[in-house]
């Protein structure tokens, strides 16, 4: 596997000791424990005795957090493998301690369901397993909020500004940067490139929360469904989700929010930077806002005919599409209700996800127009046998290793996506819409399915194992698939180090096909 | 005037070639020995063989006495070097070739600046250039913009059925009274041209050098027999510098270009950038894949690589097998009326190019433009009459020219009209003059 220079930690004054994953863990648990302590406050402020929890529980995780994290540097050069398996490390570290607030407070009794709630929040799906939300604490309510929004934060650093230093000449695309010269990337080095992402993601939250706060929410569900908005999260303080609220100006101001987070956050920056009409100029971005709007107005129109036109009706429906399509998963409408044919649009949308280079997830639009550019090329090539083969996404000429890796992509995408619906279909009892919703929905990182999964429903009464299932699904949807696969082979080197030379062998054989 | 050339390929042999018969002194410098040699036989020039960015070799050729560098291999960057040599040991004029488009466009106005470039060629472009000309005027075999495209100047074969045959000039002329939008200004017959008088009647397969306005061309088509179209259809055999541009110009113009390289590695750069042609990669002259690629279909097939055999030989299959128009680039001369006989419609050569370019230069200050022909060896030059000239305030009937010199169009104040002999010039007019070579010293007596 190649190696690359990439730094997260400078050796300091210290006497550091050399470990990607001490390193990683130790900042996520930071990160995660000073989520905990901002609760606490929270929770002093409304006088609960959740308060001392939540600070006992933060302090207990970041402490030794911070601790790692200071005394603990990355080497210089790192191997692919070792960064795939340190994402997914990040990510079941934070999910695991994620589900300490849940217990701590009673909210959730059962570790698996708390496990679950967890993961969703950090993989921005918006799958619960809780009813009642009106009725807790609004410390664990901004902490939910919270998981979300670090894990956005989180998986946008990692795309954008960790992957792409993997293999400069293609893996952009894999990570989800458009632009593949070295000229167009967000800046020459991680640390600065992650920085940017996140002042613009601050800048961003602050921005979206001020105007849920100008339009009539209080202060805390602004600032809780800014974080959930930014993240395309989904998490609401409600059960009713943004029903609750009823005021057009809100849902406008959540569509444009949602759109503006399932962008390209590296084109916002070059936006900011000057290059206003970078945004306009880019096909990928025309081609998700063509792909949000065609769903749209799809639905728009059935629902329309369906039930009678009025302008409530057009935005609440234009909402919730945009709730699907950016894999936020806020609900305002039933769409368990709306016609088939939109149903499998969405299913649809959930699966192509946003824009490369957003918090947003799924295949990714650019990964949808590299396949069509294949198909095309491929199509071309029939008529005019000689011509020389170039694919194009946009008009950007990419190299053939991307469009197999797209191409890969795609096949453990489906793969996945199938032996999934299968999974929770057996271990849950589902039937084939609910299944296939319900995996869409979550390794899109949407959230909300159809049938019994769908609007107005809960994952609490799905059997465990299905929800495990779903759990995984997740988080590999979420890392896109290869940290997952790839971050398993060390594990699995290790464990076919310890077991029998035999067993070992065959296992790496057949790890190799 | 001493003159040197670096770069014996085709394009500085025949400016050599050019320049020595208008009696400049020609220094002709190349590295490759064999290609001194091959010239040689054919040029009254000094010759050396060795590098022009080599101070020594420069010396040997005579920079010192040198009024005009023209630098013209392959090699930007050696072209470059040699005209920072020749302004540095005093050269007045530099003409250098450059094809890299960053170089020739403006932002390497300041590096040309620095680096004593005085004129930018690149025969390629020129070429591009005129065959795209070509393609909006059908039937035409030669066009050449003037007076920055208000005034063009055309060729063209008569063909035995074109209403204009068995006319006289005047017969000609007078259909068109009182306006007239075009002028007949030198006729190529059975290889002796003449400059064009009143009486003198067409007869077919005339070879016609035509000045219009951009009013007369619809007539003029008309005359000549010829239906205006644009072509949608292109097919290029050829993906060099020359093919690339044109391809941009045409794709840019909505037209389906499908463009025949031989290099994979040449065809897949073109490919990546040129969005919306297809490329193919193979040999020109395979009629398998040719055929496989409809040319008989395309509405213009052009072949311009440096084969001229291919460029033929591809030309004939694509009339053969169906094409309305072909258009061969064709170096060597001597095959031009080949070419003519068997049926290709034009054939172009990158020469007439660079001598209109280079010879514009050479010429001097007061003369803008000069076109070439490929046959025949009438001149049209550009001018703009100068106050006190002998040229201000007369009537054209009157001016004291010889027998072949022609006034065809002047522009005033923006409008381009065809000259009569009633016709008064006045000061700053830009004239369009046919004459022959002989004669131009008495035009820039007259104009100047």
């Amino acid at each position: 596997m190649s190696t690359t220079q990439v730094r997260l930690g400078a050796p300091g004054r210290f006497a550091k000791r050399e470990s990607v994953f001490a390193y990683v863990i130790g900042i996520t648990l930071a990160l995660a424990g000073a989520g905990m302590v901002v609760c606490a406050g929270v929770e002093r402020i409304d006088g609960t005795a959740d308060a001392m929890r939540f600070l006992v529980a933060g302090l207990i995780v970041a402490v030794p957090g911070v601790v790692t994290w200071r005394r603990t540097f990355t080497p210089s050069r790192l191997s692919s493998a070792t960064i795939f398996a340190s994402a997914l490390t990040a990510w079941v570290t934070l999910s695991l301690v994620g589900t300490i607030p849940y217990l701590v407070t009673g909210v959730l009794h059962r570790f698996d369901l708390a496990l679950f709630e967890s993961v969703s929040g950090f993989t921005t799906t918006a799958s619960t397993v809780i009813t009642g939300l009106d009725g807790l604490g609004r410390g664990i309510l901004l902490w939910r909020a919270m998981t979300q929004w670090i894990g956005g934060i989180s998986i946008a650093v990692f795309l954008v500004s960790v992957l792409p230093f993997l293999h400069p000449a293609g893996i952009e695309h894999l990570g989800g940067v458009a632009p593949q010269t070295g000229a167009d990337r967000l800046a020459p080095r991680v640390r600065e490139t992650a920085k940017r992402l996140v002042l613009l993601y601050l800048i961003f939250t602050a921005i979206v929360a001020a105007l849920y706060r100008v339009f009539g929410m209080s202060s805390f569900d602004a600032i809780a469904h800014s974080f959930t908005t930014v993240s395309t999260g989904g998490f609401s303080t409600h059960d009713a989700s943004f029903a609750y609220f009823h005021r057009a100006a809100l849902e406008w101001v959540a569509i444009i929010a949602m759109v503006v987070a399932g962008g390209n956050f590296a084109l916002y920056w070059r936006a900011l930077r000057g290059k206003p009409f970078a945004i306009v100029r880019s096909v990928e971005f025309r081609v998700y806002l063509l792909l949000a709007g065609f769903l749209g107005v799809a639905a728009v129109v059935s629902n329309g005919l369906r039930q009678g036109w009025s302008g409530a009706l057009v935005r609440r429906t234009l909402f919730t599409t945009v709730s699907i399509s950016t894999t936020t998963g806020y609900r305002l409408l039933d769409f368990n209700r709306w016609s088939g044919s939109v149903q499998l649009l969405l299913i649809f949308a959930m699966a192509v996800g946003a824009m490369a280079g957003s918090t947003g997830s799924g295949f990714k639009v650019y990964r949808l127009m590299g396949i069509v550019g294949h198909v095309r090329r491929h199509l071309f090539r029939q008529l005019h046998p000689r011509s020389v083969p170039v694919v194009r996404i946009g008009h950007e000429v990419v190299p053939e290793i991307v469009i197999s890796r797209i191409l890969g992509f795609f096949g453990l995408f489906m793969g996945i996506g199938a032996a999934a619906t299968i999974a929770v279909s057996a271990l849950g009892g589902l039937d084939l819409r609910t299944a296939v919703a319900a995996v869409t929905s979550t390794i899109g990182n949407t959230g909300i399915g159809l049938g019994r999964l769908g609007p107005g429903h809960t994952f609490a009464g799905l059997a465990a194992g299905a929800r495990g299932v779903l759990m995984a699904v997740m988080i590999t949807g979420r890392l896109e698939i290869y940290p997952v696969l790839l971050g398993l082979v060390p594990l699995a080197r290790t464990v076919s180090d310890r077991l029998p030379p035999r067993l070992g062998q065959a296992l790496v054989r057949f790890g190799r096909g | 005037m001493h003159v040197i050339v670096f770069g014996a390929g085709e394009v500085g042999v025949h400016i050599a070639d050019r320049l020595s018969r208008e009696g400049h002194d020609v220094a002709l410098i190349d590295r490759d020995a064999q290609r001194i040699s091959q010239a040689e036989e054919r040029l009254d020039v000094q010759f050396i063989v060795g590098r022009g960015t080599s101070p020594t070799v420069l010396e040997q050729a005579g920079i010192n006495k040198a009024g005009l560098l023209v630098a013209v291999t392959n090699n930007d960057e050696a072209n470059l070097i040699s005209a920072l040599m020749g302004k540095q040991a005093g050269v007045e004029t530099t003409i250098v070739r450059l094809q890299a488009d960053a170089l020739r466009g403006t932002e390497g106005s300041r590096l040309r600046k620095s680096m004593g470039v005085d004129h930018v060629i690149d025969p390629d472009f020129e070429t591009a250039q005129e065959i795209f000309e070509l393609l909006n005027f059908p039937g035409a075999t030669e066009i050449f913009p003037m007076v920055g495209g208000e005034v063009m100047m055309i060729g063209a074969r008569l063909t035995a059925d074109a209403p204009m045959v068995g006319q006289t000039l005047n017969e000609l002329a007078r259909q068109f009274e009182p306006h007239w939008d075009f002028l007949v200004g030198a006729v190529t017959r059975k290889g002796k041209t003449i400059i064009a008088r009143q009486d003198l009647r067409l007869e077919p397969d005339d070879l016609l050098r035509i000045v219009s306005n951009q009013r007369g061309r619809r007539q003029l088509l008309g005359l000549l027999g010829l239906q205006t179209r644009t072509p949608r259809r292109v097919m290029l055999l050829g993906g060099g510098h020359t093919g690339r541009i044109l391809a941009e110009r045409l794709q840019e113009r909505g037209a389906f270009v499908t463009i025949v390289e031989r290099k994979l590695e040449r065809a897949r750069e073109l490919a990546e950038r040129l969005e919306h042609c297809v490329v193919l990669e193979g040999e020109i002259t395979d009629p398998e894949l040719l055929a496989a690629e409809e040319i008989g279909r395309q509405d213009v097939v052009i072949a311009l690589t440096g084969e001229d055999d291919a460029n033929i030989l591809a030309c004939l299959f694509a009339k053969s097998a169906g094409a309305s128009e072909t258009v061969a680039v064709v170096h060597r001369l001597a095959l031009l009326s080949l070419v003519h006989e068997a049926g290709i419609d034009v054939a172009i050569s990158p020469r007439t190019a660079i001598a209109n370019a280079v010879l514009r230069f050479v010429r001097g200050s007061d003369i803008a433009a000069v076109t070439t022909f490929l046959e025949g060896d009438a001149e049209v030059l550009e001018l703009t009459v100068s106050e006190g000239s002998l040229a201000e305030g007369a009537v054209i009937s009157e001016l004291p020219v010889p027998k072949d010199v022609l006034v065809g169009a002047f522009v005033r104040d923006g409008n381009a009209e065809i000259a009569r002999g009633r016709t008064k010039l006045r000061d700053q007019d830009r004239v369009v003059i046919f004459t022959k070579p002989d004669s131009t010293a008495a035009v820039r007596r007259i104009f100047g």
